[in-house]
């Protein structure tokens, strides 16, 4: 990265004009420190829904990126309320509540705590893990993949007049988290907003695309 | 030697007209503070000579009874609705049986009370430009009704409902929400349809149709 510099700037010194810096990037995850590191995953949970909140990073708590049961690990079944109150059974989701508390807590350290800090508002969470009870036909090399592993996020800012909140995020995790996936979707199409689809697992390859959509 | 002072002790009365005055506490004379009686006191008592008494034509007083015990100061109008006593124990009372009260003050006016204080009347009203209430420990309000009207009312701390809350117009929520019973939507949708029950059979997500164009 060239920066030019103004004498100026440096007041008696002016022995250069400019110089040349590079800013290395981490290359390995935000380490979740200690007073965040879960100890009781919800394995017995019979559902998240009705069970206390479990911290996930300074802002977020799984409720805010599990939107359904999931299941009893034991078991192998989750209770369903249904509007009836009759509490029914299903499949539950195919990867263990571990795993899947892990990746989303990791996703909190890189990408939605700092981005919250910087705005200083919590984004709107479109959707965060998605459920699946059998992955076939899922490719497993997609954001899809990564939604459902609890690795991905899509979010977009409410009320971001000149989307002033979603540039300064999209700058923010472009130059400071690490992602696999990027993905800018502006056709308004699907989300109301400018929005922002990211994925963090171990591939870590930076990848930044824009989404079309018909 | 000191001279000791006794006082002198008041003839009985007899047939015919009265010749002391009601203040040295004669018999078949009213008592003292007639007929404004004490409201926080006992009624004083008054020995003959240690009462010193201006009376003026139409009634009203200044007293100085020096009752050993019963010590108190008056000042009584004549029209027997109003007085102004100090009382051997401390009290003091300034009574209105009839008649407006006003005080008025150009600088600060300030009401130390180490007790309680406590304030009754039929209706209350406070003009201010500003208005600062200070309470340590629990402060209640208690009305038929409360009304609080402002353009922006803020509630800082945890907020409590024992009862229904009616809102009329948006609601929005940085936080958390916990529901310990029934969502009840007669809208079209919750904030985040995302949080709303899902059906077990249709729990199988699907993946995004999209195209990626990418950074090159």
């Amino acid at each position: 990265m060239q920066l030019e510099v103004s004498k100026k700037s440096f007041g008696v010194i002016n022995l250069f004009e400019s110089y040349e810096i590079n800013l290395v990037k981490r290359n390995k995850f935000i380490k979740v420190p200690e007073k965040l590191k879960i100890n009781r995953f919800p394995s017995k949970t019979t559902s998240i829904l009705n069970s206390t909140p479990i911290k996930l990073s300074n802002f977020f708590f799984d409720e805010n990126l599990i939107g359904r049961p999931l299941s009893d690990e034991e078991r192998r079944t989750a209770p369903f309320l249904t509007e009836e109150n009759y509490v029914e059974n299903f499949d539950p989701h195919h990867y263990s509540i571990e795993f899947l508390y892990n990746n989303l807590q990791r996703l909190c350290m890189e990408v939605l705590d700092p981005v919250t800090e910087l705005n200083g508002k919590r984004p709107f969470i479109e959707n965060a893990l998605l459920f699946r009870s059998n992955l076939s036909g899922v490719d497993m090399d997609s954001f899809f993949a990564d939604q459902l592993q609890g690795n991905a996020v899509v979010l977009n800012f409410k009320n971001d007049e000149d989307n002033v909140l979603f540039d300064r995020s999209l700058q923010f995790i472009t130059e400071f988290s690490l992602f696999d996936r990027l993905l800018v979707d502006k056709t308004l199409k699907k989300y109301e907003r400018p929005t922002l689809m990211i994925s963090v697992n171990e591939k870590k390859r930076g990848i930044i695309g824009r989404v079309g959509r018909d | 030697m000191a001279t000791k002072f006794t006082p002198l002790t008041p003839p009985n009365s007899s047939p015919g007209k009265p010749d002391l005055p009601k203040e040295i506490h004669a018999q078949e004379f009213p008592p003292a503070l007639d007929p404004i009686k004490p409201r926080i006191s006992p009624v004083p008592g008054i020995t003959y000579l240690y009462n010193k008494v201006t009376k003026y034509v139409n009634g009203s007083k200044i007293e100085f009874n020096t009752t050993p015990g019963e010590e108190y100061i008056n000042i009584q109008h004549g029209n027997d609705l109003t007085r102004l006593t100090f009382f051997a124990d401390g009290n003091i009372e300034i009574i209105q049986e009839e008649g407006n009260r006003l005080d008025e003050i150009n600088g600060n006016y300030d009401i130390d009370v180490r007790d309680n204080l406590n304030l009754n009347s039929d209706s209350r009203l406070d003009n201010q430009k500003s208005y600062l209430n200070k309470t340590e420990g629990i402060a209640l309000h208690n009305a038929a009704r409360i009304y609080l009207s402002a353009g922006t009312i803020r509630l800082e701390g945890n907020v409590i409902i024992n009862g229904s809350l009616k809102i009329t117009d948006g609601i929005s929520n940085d936080g958390n929400m916990d529901v310990a019973g029934i969502i009840d939507v007669k809208g079209n949708e919750l904030p985040n349809p995302e949080y709303a029950p899902v059906d077990p059979v249709a729990a199988q997500d699907e993946a995004d149709s999209f195209e990626i164009t990418y950074k090159a």
